[in-house]
């Protein structure tokens, strides 16, 4: 389905605005109707022009966001031929600053076109401050203008393929008479004249001069309305176009506007560029933006993937720390399988080897008495006789009940254990038994085990 | 410049969109990386664990990892008494304590009081050298009592207090006991 159009915005000079409704557009059902609306708004030459009262009056034909196609009178129009330049493959720059030496105005201060040949150009160019309020205006109502172009400029191109072969072109339009000179096809001049046929002759046979040989022209325009060139003379040929027309050129032209606002992309003169659109601006930064986004797609893209290859490197390492944990654990533990926190079940394992070293046991008691019976039994005096009738030790302390022939031998024994250095022994006690079988003894001692010497230097434990 | 408020939302969903994967992949990176750093502590701290627990297993120890039932305890005392040659008469009695903490240490101290008769002093002294070689076991306490004079010498009537020291955290304890 097209999309709806709303046609040509025309500013005749008779008339003022004209508002033409293409075949469906919005608001526009019924094609074989008149398509040219006058509006009712101030002439564009008016000193009082207002452009916001013509947008109020085509906001009120609710025309909605359809494009439109602005249609200028041919007298806003500046036209300026270039020739001798291969206008094909010369930059645009060039072409425009070419026709300045043509132009009043500075051009700069034009939105300019041009229809491009081999042998040259037709530059036409507009004046942009006379038109770009009008464009900002319609913008800011919300009004789509899609195209700038002169009336004339429509209607040549609707004619242009029926007219093969021809030299020049002739046709009545808005009141006027359009007269372009054609090379290869290609318009090479445009003059608006009065109508008359006897200006159009003059400046036809001028253009053949120009050329050095006989102008074919082609007259067109409704029956009996035709251009007339006044009699026949060798510099111009009367050439019959392939076209017959069944209505004015208006309806012709109206068609080709169709065609363009339609599809844009057909090769049309437009002079909605430069300082006259409002999308002049991002069209020239068009080309920077799309570099800019086509680079900010890149860098996007680059970060996702640094961030995935980062990802996955960290992953790999993770992995391989993990690995690397496992075989710890299988390093200490070869037979059991490791466990899912090889780290914690370390740490425990670390904890409870702590717990269960002698090195770490200093607030538990370590006395041992088989050390201190030990001790005694070491200690006990060879020669001396003596009986030992019961012996208590608890830890490092030692009781021990005995009988000896005398007290000395009694003492002598206690002196043994003393001279040890490890035992602190209590007064020996004594007491002679009955019977003159001697003295019986009680040894109360503490022991205190030897230090355990310190490895000396580079020794292995 | 025209611009239909559809595109401008799919515009803006889309650079958001772009934006909130960017900052999940971010973050995404982040705990990855965090998680790598995690496993790289872990192995520096595992390779000394296990150089430490290396260390520590070469070292004599003191106390045994856990309670032993009596039926281990008796057969451990019976291993000792065969390894001094005692008869098996010689042993008359076997009687386990029940475990105590000592103070606030992470130790349980379990007592095992054996009783053995006519036993010769080297028989005590391999009887002895023996259980105290094992892990975590000390003599306690000792008594040597009516002393009898026989054919192999003289022998004693002897009563010892082995200590069995035990290794149990109390937030251990209190795990196991859950």
């Amino acid at each position: 389905m097209n999309k709806p159009l709303v046609g040509a915005l025309h500013y005749a000079s008779d008339e003022g605005w004209r508002l033409a409704r293409l075949p469906g557009a919005a608001g526009q059902n019924d094609v074989e109707s008149p398509r040219w609306k006058t509006l009712d708004g101030p002439a564009a030459s008016d000193s009082s022009f207002d452009p916001a009262k013509l947008a109020d009056v085509l906001a009120a034909e609710n025309l909605g966001a359809a494009p439109i196609l602005l249609a200028l009178p041919s007298r806003a129009c500046s036209a300026v031929p270039i020739h001798g330049v291969d206008a094909i493959r010369l930059p645009r720059t060039t072409l425009v600053y070419e026709m300045e030496a043509g132009l009043i105005d500075a051009v700069e201060e034009l939105a300019i076109d041009l229809y491009l040949r081999p042998e040259g150009a037709l530059g036409i160019g507009v004046r942009i401050e006379a038109w770009k309020p009008l464009l900002e205006t319609l913008e800011e109502h919300g009004l789509s203008v899609a195209g700038v172009a002169p009336w004339a400029c429509i209607a040549l191109e609707a004619i242009l393929p029926h007219v093969s072969g021809a030299d020049a072109l002739l046709f009545p339009l808005d009141g006027r008479l359009e007269c372009f000179a054609l090379e290869s096809g290609v318009p090479s001049q445009w003059l608006t004249l009065e109508p008359g046929g006897l200006a159009a002759a003059a400046v036809l046979r001028t253009w053949a001069l120009e050329r050095g040989s006989a102008l074919r022209v082609a007259c067109l325009g409704p029956e009996g309305d035709r251009p007339s060139l006044g009699p026949p003379s060798p510099d111009l040929d009367y050439f019959e176009p392939n076209l017959k027309l069944s209505g004015d050129l208006e309806s012709l032209a109206l068609d080709r506007a169709e065609v363009v606002l339609r599809r844009p992309s057909t090769p049309h003169l437009e002079l909605l560029r430069e300082g006259l659109s409002p999308r002049a601006y991002w069209s020239e930064l068009k080309a920077p933006a799309g570099f800019l986004a086509a680079g900010v797609c890149a860098a996007v893209l680059a970060a996702f993937g640094w961030l995935f290859a980062t990802a996955w490197r960290y992953d790999a390492a993770a992995e391989r720390f993990a690995a690397q944990q496992v075989d710890l654990f299988r390093s200490l533990h070869p037979d059991l399988p490791p466990p899912p926190g090889v780290r914690s079940r370390l740490e425990s394992e670390l904890r409870q080897l702590r717990g269960t070293s002698a090195g770490e046991t200093a607030d538990v008691p370590q006395e041992s008495a088989f050390a201190t019976f030990h001790a005694v039994l070491a200690a006990l005096p060879e020669g001396q006789r003596f009986r030992i009738l019961d012996v208590r030790v608890d830890g490092g302390k030692l009781e021990f009940s005995g009988e000896a022939r005398s007290h000395r031998e009694a003492e002598a024994l206690s002196a043994a254990l003393e001279a040890t250095g490890r035992f602190q022994l209590a007064p020996l006690a004594t007491n002679v038994l009955p019977g003159d079988r001697g003295v019986g003894f009680t040894v109360s001692a503490a022991y205190t085990p030897a230090p355990i010497a310190p490895l000396p230097a580079g020794a292995q434990p | 410049m025209n611009t239909s408020p559809f595109r401008t939302a799919i515009a803006g969903l889309v650079a958001g969109g772009v934006l909130v994967g960017l900052l999940l992949g971010w973050r995404m990176v982040e705990s990855r990386r965090r998680a790598a750093e995690e496993q790289a502590e872990a192995f520096v701290e595992c390779r000394r664990l296990v150089q430490q627990i290396r260390s520590l297993k070469d070292q004599p120890h003191v106390a045994g990892s856990r309670e032993q039932p009596l039926k281990e305890l008796a057969a451990t005392v019976e291993q000792c008494a065969e390894a001094a040659s005692l008869p098996s008469e010689a042993l008359s009695r076997i009687e386990p304590g029940a475990p105590r903490r000592l103070g606030k240490t992470a130790y349980l101290e379990q007592e095992i009081s054996v009783e053995l008769r006519s036993t010769t002093l080297p028989q005590l002294s391999q009887f002895l050298h023996s259980a105290s070689t094992r892990s975590g076991v000390r003599v306690k306490r000792l008594q040597l009592l009516e002393p009898r004079r026989g054919g192999e010498g003289e022998s004693w009537g002897v009563e010892v207090v082995f200590a069995y020291l035990i290794y149990a955290p109390q937030s251990a304890a209190a795990k196991s006991s859950r």
